[in-house]
């Protein structure tokens, strides 16, 4: 099959027969940090946090999708499914229980307007 | 009167001497003893009795002991006065009779002593002049001399010298006597089965009868010894000048020489022969050794000889398994029969017509040899010229020079160099050849011949039918049509060699062009610069280096990969390779089952499952696509790898940014490992700053030192981690089965991602 190009903050759900390790070549090009266009509704969502940090606040990986260019409310729900080891759902504005975003590892988020979300990482490293 | 009377007697019947003796001395001890006064007591000490003393010792008297008795002293000692000891004992009349063990210091002069038969054991230290005793067993006598001495030897007597015409007899059953040394016209007959004498010296016209086992030091200067047929193993120290002997069997000889006439019997041993020993040795003789035979020797020798050196126009005829320290000069000898003789050294225009199973030590110079079978040869030099119908199995320590021979099969060979014009046979083993040998080529030539070096343009010519020959070195434009399981110790230099199956090399240098359809398992010590093989499977290689453009088969073994190889890629290549060192830039395909002992420096390998690696340094590359169940001895220093399950690690060091699979056993990892760990790994000792994300099932040694290890998770798809430090160029991550949601944080340049038979690969 012809493969799928994958980028920095894209969510990637895989079903495999048996455990594996696929091995990413970090590039060597001179990048801005990666961007992604969020479209309104469900997004499936990676982080790209600095390589320093393993982890990230949510509406600090999602700052730049909370407000869209024209003034619109961006992202309202963050869910971490449960296939993942830790299973949350986080809304907009519950300062209480901010869940924290791990790197590698995927998350849902419904957009409330489409808009562009920017990561952290850029290479070279 | 016994003095003129008894040697007379003896010249008709010697064996009345005993006899005689015994009448005369009964007559005198009656005389002394009517005329001695006074009686001798017992245990008396005398200084010295002299002057008609006429001591009759008539009591049982018991060791006295005299100083001197001198003129015409009549004692008589006729009871068992045993053990008197007597200082000396001299001048005529003296008509003793001498019991048992007495000790006497000198008998001197027309000493007319008898003892009785009954006396034993009597010390002499002299007798001279005359004396004619009659003697007792087990007597020993410092010196015999002068004539008319007629003395009957018992046995087991020893004498230090008897010289002067001593006309001993013994008469009796005496044996093994022991004497120092006889000389001049002794004309001693020991006729009786007197055994075992041993002689220090026998010389000058000796006319002995010689016993059995007698022990000689000199025989010398015509000694006309006549030894009975029954006698046996002598031992001559020298017989020298015309000893005319007629030898017993097993004698040993110290040295022979000067115009002998000698029949040898069996099995003799012989120091040296020389100068014109015309010995004939009968047939039925055998197993002779003599050291030396110098100088016109015409032996006419028995089987089983064992020679030291021959030389000098011996004209022999050998026999059988004879051996042969050194032949020399113009030895002629014609050997009709015999077989497995062994020479030291064959020198200098020697034309033998040798037998089978001959070994020799050198053959030099316009040896004409015809050779047959089983032969050893430690060196053939200069123009021999061995000619046809020779035997097999020969064994050649060095061939050299215009060397012409026609060897048939099974032959050995140390070197054969310079325009070796050979024949070559089957089976043969060649330690070198060098300069222009041209083998001629023949139908039956060569088969498991064993060469040490063929060097300069040989061009030897083996038939397709040749076996398993053995090669120490081929170099030189050497174009041999090489045979089947051939062994090359080195192959050099323009060699254009068609190899068939199971050869054997040790080097292939320079260019060397070995053409396809070459059979399997061959093994090679070290192939190097621009080798441009096509190789079969199942070879072992030493070294391969710069540039070796190989098509490698399956299950070969590589000592090392160096320099740019670049091994071609082809679908059937490589199972089951084992290598010592992969080093510098090395590009192989290399499929499952190979072991490594280092692979070291950008080794961009594509590592199939069950391998196994040493060591791994530096800037390892791999390539995704690799095998379970490989063991790695150590990795280090940014190795960035793929590795699936199963796999065995000594020692992970230095920023190596390895997703590991399940199943893995380290015995250590050190040093800002951070890694994506599956389940049930087993671990030596990890130290040191090490960020593992630890799954569950895991075992470990030790944990030391701010190992931030997020232990307890459960098994599911994990990810790698990135290095704090450093600078990885390479993501791993790591999957469980099933569903897994991920994402890459960081731009890839292989960041095309498509479906694998076991879940997720990316591209190159």
């Amino acid at each position: 099959m012809t493969g799928t190009t994958v980028f920095p903050l894209e969510g990637i759900l895989i079903n495999s027969s048996e455990a594996h390790v696929a091995r990413v070549s970090i590039s060597t090009i001179n990048t801005t940090p990666a961007t992604k266009s969020l479209s309104s509704g469900w997004n499936l969502v990676g982080t790209a946090s600095l390589l320093t940090a393993t982890t990230m606040p949510a509406d600090e990986a999602l700052i730049s999708a909370f407000v869209t260019s024209s003034g619109q409310v961006g992202y309202n729900q963050v869910v971490s499914p449960s296939i993942n080891a830790t299973t949350f759902a986080w809304t907009r504005g519950d300062t209480s229980g901010i869940p924290t975003l791990n790197r590698w590892k995927g998350y849902w988020v419904f957009m409330e307007n489409a808009d562009t979300l920017a990561g952290f990482s850029s290479t070279p490293f | 009167m016994a003095a003129v009377l008894i040697p007379n007697f003896l010249k008709v019947w010697p064996f009345a001497l005993g006899i005689a003796l015994a009448a005369l001395v009964v007559g005198v001890t009656a005389i002394v003893y009517a005329e001695a006064k006074p009686p001798v007591g017992v245990s008396d000490t005398f200084g010295s009795l002299s002057d008609s003393v006429q001591a009759a010792s008539d009591l049982d008297g018991g060791t006295d002991t005299f100083g001197t008795l001198s003129d015409s002293t009549q004692a008589a000692m006729s009871r068992p006065a045993g053990t008197d000891i007597f200082g000396t004992l001299s001048d005529a009349d003296v008509e003793i009779g001498f019991p048992t063990t007495d000790t006497f210091g000198t008998l001197i002069e027309s000493i007319g002593a008898a003892v009785t038969a009954t006396a034993g054991t009597d010390t002499f230290g002299t007798l001279v002049d005359s004396a004619t005793p009659g003697l007792t067993s087990t007597d020993t006598f410092g010196t015999l001399s002068d004539p008319d001495a007629e003395i009957g030897f018992p046995t087991t007597d020893t004498f230090g010298t008897l010289i002067d015409a001593v006309q001993a007899a013994s008469v009796l059953d005496g044996g093994t006597d022991t004497f120092g040394t006889l000389s001049e016209l002794t004309q001693a007959f020991i006729d009786r089965p007197a055994g075992t004498d041993t002689f220090g010296t026998l010389s000058d016209s000796f006319a002995f009868g010689l016993p059995t086992s007698d022990t000689f030091g000199t025989l010398s200067d015509s000694t006309g010894a006549a030894t009975s047929a029954s006698a046996g193993p002598d031992i001559f120290g020298t017989l020298s000048d015309s000893t005319t002997f007629g030898l017993a069997l097993s004698d040993v000889f110290g040295t022979l020489s000067d115009g002998f006439a000698i029949g040898f019997p069996t099995s003799d041993t012989f120091g040296t022969l020389s100068e014109g020993a015309s010995a004939a040795a009968s047939v039925s003789a055998g197993t002779d050794t003599f050291g030396t035979l110098i100088e016109s020797v015409t032996a006419g020798l028995a089987m089983a000889d064992i020679f030291g050196t021959l030389s000098d126009s011996s004209t022999m005829g050998f026999p059988t398994s004879d051996t042969f320290g050194t032949l020399s000069e113009s030895i002629l000898a014609s050997a009709s029969v015999g077989a497995s003789d062994t020479f030291g050294t064959l020198s200098e225009s020697t034309a033998l017509g040798l037998p089978t199973g001959d070994v020799f030590g050198t053959l030099v110079e316009s040896a004409l040899l015809m050779l047959a079978s089983s032969d050893t040869f430690g060196t053939l030099s200069d123009s021999a010229g061995a000619s046809g119908s020779v035997g097999i199995s020969d064994t050649f320590g060095t061939l050299s020079e215009a060397t012409a021979l026609g060897f048939p099969t099974g032959d050995a060979f140390g070197t054969l160099v310079e325009n070796a014009l050979l024949a070559l046979a089957s089976s043969d083993v060649f330690g070198t050849l060098s300069d222009s040998v041209s083998s001629v080529a023949a139908s039956t030539d060569s088969v498991s011949d064993i060469f040490g070096t063929l060097s300069e343009a040989i061009a030897a010519a083996v038939s397709a039918s040749a076996g398993p020959d053995i090669f120490g070195t081929l170099s030189d434009s050497a174009s041999p049509l090489l045979a089947s399981s051939d062994a090359f110790g080195t192959l050099s230099d323009l060699s254009l060699i068609g190899l068939p199956a199971s050869d054997t090399f040790g080097t292939l240098l320079d260019s060397v062009q070995a053409r396809s359809g070459y059979s399997p398992a061959d093994t090679f010590g070290a192939l190097t610069e621009s080798t441009a093989f096509g190789l079969p499977t199942g070879d072992a290689f030493g070294t391969l280096a710069e540039n070796a453009l190989l098509a490698l088969a399956s299950s070969d073994v590589f000592g090392t990969l160096s320099d740019s190889e670049i091994g071609l890629f082809a679908a059937s290549r490589s199972v089951s390779d084992t290598f010592g060192t992969l080093a510098e830039s090395t590009a192989l395909g290399v499929p499952a089952n190979d072991a490594f002992g280092t692979l070291a420096e950008t080794a961009l390998l594509m590592l199939a499952s069950s391998d196994v690696f040493g060591t791994l340094l530096e800037s390892v590359q791999s390539k995704i696509g690799y095998g379970l169940s490989d063991t790695f001895g150590g990795l280090a220093e940014s190795t960035v790898l793929g590795l699936p399950a199963g796999d065995t690690f000594g020692t992970l060091a230095d920023s190596a940014a390895i997703s590991f699979a399940n199943a893995d056993i380290f015995s250590g990892l050190l040093d800002n490992i951070s890694t994506g760990i599956t389940s049930a790994d087993a671990f030596g000792t990890v130290s040191d700053s090490s960020l593992f994300a630890l799954p569950s099932n895991d075992a470990f040694g030790s944990l030391a030192d701010s190992i931030a290890a997020a232990a307890g998770k459960s098994a599911g798809p994990e990810t790698a981690g990135i290095s704090a430090t450093g600078s990885p160029s390479a993501l791993l991550i790591g999957l469980g089965s099933g569903w897994s949601l991920f994402s890459i944080p960081i731009y890839a340049s292989n960041n095309k991602f498509y479906a694998t038979t076991t879940g997720l690969g990316t591209s190159a």
